[in-house]
């Protein structure tokens, strides 16, 4: 009992300073991330950020430069087999042998993770959506299938930790809601712990209790996602008759500059006061304030302030 | 998992590839080939050389089961064999590379070295069986078209007939010897495709490599070389037919192949165990 | 190739005993005895090696009928036999065509009491070899064995083993030859070439004066599977 307290205690996933140079390139640098068992953990950030380079270091598929990923306490470069016994993984596009099926590819591939009774299989392919073709050769699966049944392979011997890498690439929207809900089940009714890397913001948002922003291989931010959209205050959103002009009007007054205005809004960072004092000028003035909106905090807004916030930094460490 | 137990897969999955079967019916399609010629051409290209011997009374035919095994063997120990055999052995781990499919084994618990030993384990096996797979298509088309006799060979300094047990014995022994040559080229095959993962790459690298080899061997100036050169050992089967059979020289070529054998497996499990999957 | 001749030779040797010894006791012994012999069956395992022919346990059955006749069987679908080397029926009307018959006395040879002979070429024949001597065993009245010389194929020797069979013939179990070439030199004395070789012909499962047919001896028209011009020729077919 304690034995499984303490497992239960230590995180699922630990990077500390992982680094990968290829030649003078570095696609990771210096990369600490930690996931806790029950976490759904996104690892977002753009495409060539170095994503899929964490994950094959995370999965002993590439040696670090620098750097010790502990899978489920175990050191993978030290006890890789070990380390990956209760891991369930795909790695950028899933790649399948084509002339067996996907059952038989699901199977085997179990197989090497140290076995999933045939109900698991079938369970697996059956949660991915692809039960029906699951007797056909895998070269005549589409890409999306390709991808449902990395996913299936991944789950199929019920691991602990589930780390997929852009698992709705190539998926129809449909297929995109689909393996949203599956991934969000994962979590909540597997209790499985899950890390997951995307590209796409609203996918993070949507699916993950957690969150690691990289970009260029760094670390941007970390952290749970709701206190991450917390920490940021959106603008609020005047719906008035005249945007601009009462955009002019409460720079003039209040010294805040407008964050954007369009046909019938104009938007402005402030807190709660500054959106009441903002009202009572628009109105005094004969403004006609038909609605205001503050709007929610997207994963986006940060991402793209993160984003931009590095560049400038770059840009100023080049000088 | 044990390498034994990847093994089990390895087979299954090779079993189930076109290209495990190429050689098979390559090999097929040369022993009927040669098989028909024999049954129905004129078969005095191979006996003719009976006849020159003068004063002899020849009694029934040279050619059954026995010849045809014997004659299929020099016509694909130097190209066929390692080539169809190179298709299997060069493709294990740079196919799966190229495949991506070496990623997705890699990220189950999976002993580099065991993996590498059980596909290196399925190259041995793979030779041995379309190696005696040969011996054993040409024994039952031969059977079939011409029935089982003594064994006539036709060596570079003569001829020999054996009886029919120590016929099949000269031929097994032969057919082995073959086996291990054809096994060192699988090896160097073997060795390329953990260096590449474009499956054609290992094929051509070790053609190239045997015809190379082949050269050098012929010149004068790098004869103190020879003995490193593994195509000098290609005809090693050939001695299996000497009378007697100088077994001393037959374990020489058997260990020099092996050595091969051992070292592109153990550069192999370096480079292997090593390398960054990035496929 | 010659080599092989010489084997051929050899066995011609052997079967030259009798001849032009009408006069000599033992000869017309000897005769008598391979006169009783009216035709046989026996298995022959040839094993051979010769330069640039080795032959290792090729099984045969062999047919003689009186006077001449001979019929080969390959018992592993392939024989090859020496076309005029096996004079195994009665070879000594024949060979009296070629050659004549010269006692030299008595040896001892192969560890028995026997007559030595010499055999001397008729003037008209073709026989290749000189200076060869025929042994006959004095008790057994059959062939010891010869031995030959000639710078052309270098020493021959043939020798024969016996057993009774039906406990009246004397017929060979086991025929050795083995021919020794004087090595070749360069003109730096080194050794170019330098081959010998021998040959055995193991004889078992006599059956003597089965009476058999006529019919067995005839070959049928060169065959299919028989290959080149010399298959299907009758063992004794020469002129
Ligand atoms: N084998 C390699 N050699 C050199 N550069 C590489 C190699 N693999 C990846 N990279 C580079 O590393 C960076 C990160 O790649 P990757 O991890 O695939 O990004 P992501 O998965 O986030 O899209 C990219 O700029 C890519 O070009
Ligand atoms: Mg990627």
């Amino acid at each position: 009992m304690t034995a499984d307290l303490q497992t239960t205690d230590e995180p699922c996933l630990i990077a500390a300073g992982l680094s990968k140079r290829f030649g003078s390139f570095t696609a990771v640098d210096r990369l600490d991330l930690k996931v806790d068992r029950g976490q759904t953990f996104g690892f977002l950030g753009p495409n060539g950020a170095g994503k899929s380079t964490t994950i094959r270091m995370m999965l002993g598929l590439v040696s670090p430069s620098a750097g010790v990923v502990t899978l489920l306490g175990r050191d993978v470069a030290l006890e890789r087999t070990k380390a990956l016994k209760r891991v369930g993984a795909m790695v950028e596009i899933p790649a399948f042998y084509s002339y067996l099926t996907g059952r038989q590819n699901v199977r085997l591939f179990a197989r090497l993770s140290g076995g999933a009774s045939e109900d698991d299989v079938t369970q697996a392919l059956k949660l991915v959506g692809i039960l029906h073709r699951a007797d056909s050769k895998v070269r005549t699966y589409s890409h999306g299938m390709k991808q449902r049944l990395g996913i299936a392979s991944a789950l199929a011997p019920r691991p602990d930790l589930v780390i997929l890498d852009e698992p709705t690439n190539g998926l129809d929207p449909e297929g995109v809601r689909e393996v949203r809900d599956l991934i969000r089940d994962l979590g909540t009714r597997h209790g499985m712990t899950v890390f997951l890397s995307s590209h796409l913001l609203h996918e993070v948002e949507q699916v993950c209790s957690h969150v690691a922003v990289i970009a260029n291989g760094r670390l941007m931010v970390q952290g749970a996602v709701s206190q991450l959209l917390g920490n940021h205050f959106g603008p609020v959103e005047f719906e008035v008759d005249r945007p601009e002009e009462a955009a002019a009007l409460i720079q003039a007054t209040m010294g805040l500059a407008p964050h954007w205005t369009d046909d019938t809004r104009v938007a402005i960072h402030m807190d709660r006061a500054q959106a009441a004092e903002a009202n009572t000028i628009l109105v005094g003035k004969g403004f006609k304030v038909s609605a205001i909106e503050r709007r929610k905090q997207t994963l986006e807004d940060v991402y793209l302030q993160l984003v931009r916030d590095q560049a400038e930094v770059e840009a100023a460490e080049l000088q | 998992m044990s390498t034994f137990g990847l093994f089990g897969i390895e087979i299954f999955k090779q079993f189930r590839r076109l290209r495990t079967h190429i050689g098979t019916f390559g090999l097929l399609g040369i022993v009927l080939a040669v098989a028909i010629g024999l049954k129905y051409g004129d078969a005095s290209h191979f006996v003719g050389r009976l006849t020159r011997q003068p004063n002899f009374q020849i009694y029934g035919s040279p050619v059954n089961a026995l010849f045809l095994a014997r004659v299929v063997l020099p016509m694909t120990v130097f190209l066929f064999l390692p080539l169809f055999v190179s298709l299997v052995a060069g493709d294990q781990i740079s196919g799966e590379a190229a495949d991506g499919t070496l990623r997705t084994v890699l990220t189950r618990p999976v002993n580099r070295f065991a993996l590498l030993s059980a596909k290196f384990t399925l190259a041995i096996v793979y030779v041995g069986a379309l190696t005696a797979f040969l011996g054993v298509a040409a024994l039952t088309v031969g059977w079939a078209l011409f029935g089982v006799g003594g064994l006539v060979s036709f060596g570079w300094d003569g001829v020999s007939y054996f009886g029919i047990a120590e016929g099949v014995h000269r031929l097994t022994l032969s057919y082995g010897l073959a086996a291990v040559y054809v096994l060192a080229v699988a090896s160097v095959a073997f060795l390329v495709s953990t260096l590449s993962s474009n499956s054609l790459v290992p094929i051509g690298v070790t053609m190239a490599l045997m015809v190379m080899c082949g050269v050098l061997g012929q010149i004068p100036y790098f004869e103190s070389a020879k003995p490193y050169l593994f195509t000098t050992y290609s005809e090693l089967f050939l001695r299996a037919f000497d009378v007697p059979v100088d077994y001393p020289a037959l374990r020489h070529g058997v260990f020099a192949l092996l050595v091969y054998v051992v070292a592109c497996f153990c550069v192999s499990a370096l480079i292997f165990t090593r390398k960054d999957i990035l496929s | 190739m010659k080599t092989v001749r010489v084997t051929v030779i050899g066995l011609l040797l052997v079967t030259v005993l009798a001849a032009n010894a009408r006069t000599d006791a033992l000869i017309e012994k000897l005769r008598a005895q391979l006169a009783r012999v009216k035709d046989y069956r026996c298995d022959v395992i040839l094993n051979a090696r010769l330069p640039s022919f080795t032959v290792s346990n090729m099984r045969m059955a062999l047919y003689y009928k009186r006077p001449n006749k001979l019929h080969v069987e390959a018992k592993e679908g392939f024989a090859m036999l020496p076309e005029e080397g096996l004079y195994l029926g009665d070879p000594v009307e024949e060979t009296l065509r070629s050659y004549n018959l010269i006692r030299l006395g008595d040896v001892k040879w192969q560890g028995r009491a026997a007559v030595k002979y010499a055999l001397r070429p008729k003037v008209d024949s073709a026989a290749p070899l000189a200076s060869a001597r025929i042994f006959v065993d004095k008790a057994r009245a059959v062939p010891l064995g010869f031995t030959g010389a000639s710078p052309q194929f270098g020493d021959v020797t043939t020798v024969f083993s016996y057993s009774l069979v039906e406990k009246k013939f004397w017929l060979p179990t086991k025929t050795v030859f083995t021919m020794k070439y004087a090595p070749k030199h360069s003109a730096d004395g080194r050794v170019v070439e330098s081959r010998s070789g021998n040959a055995t012909l193991t004889y078992s499962n006599y059956k003597i004066n089965t009476n058999l047919p006529d019919s067995l001896f005839k070959r049928p028209a060169k065959s299919g599977s028989s290959a080149g011009p010399r298959a299907g020729r009758q063992g004794r077919g020469r002129k």
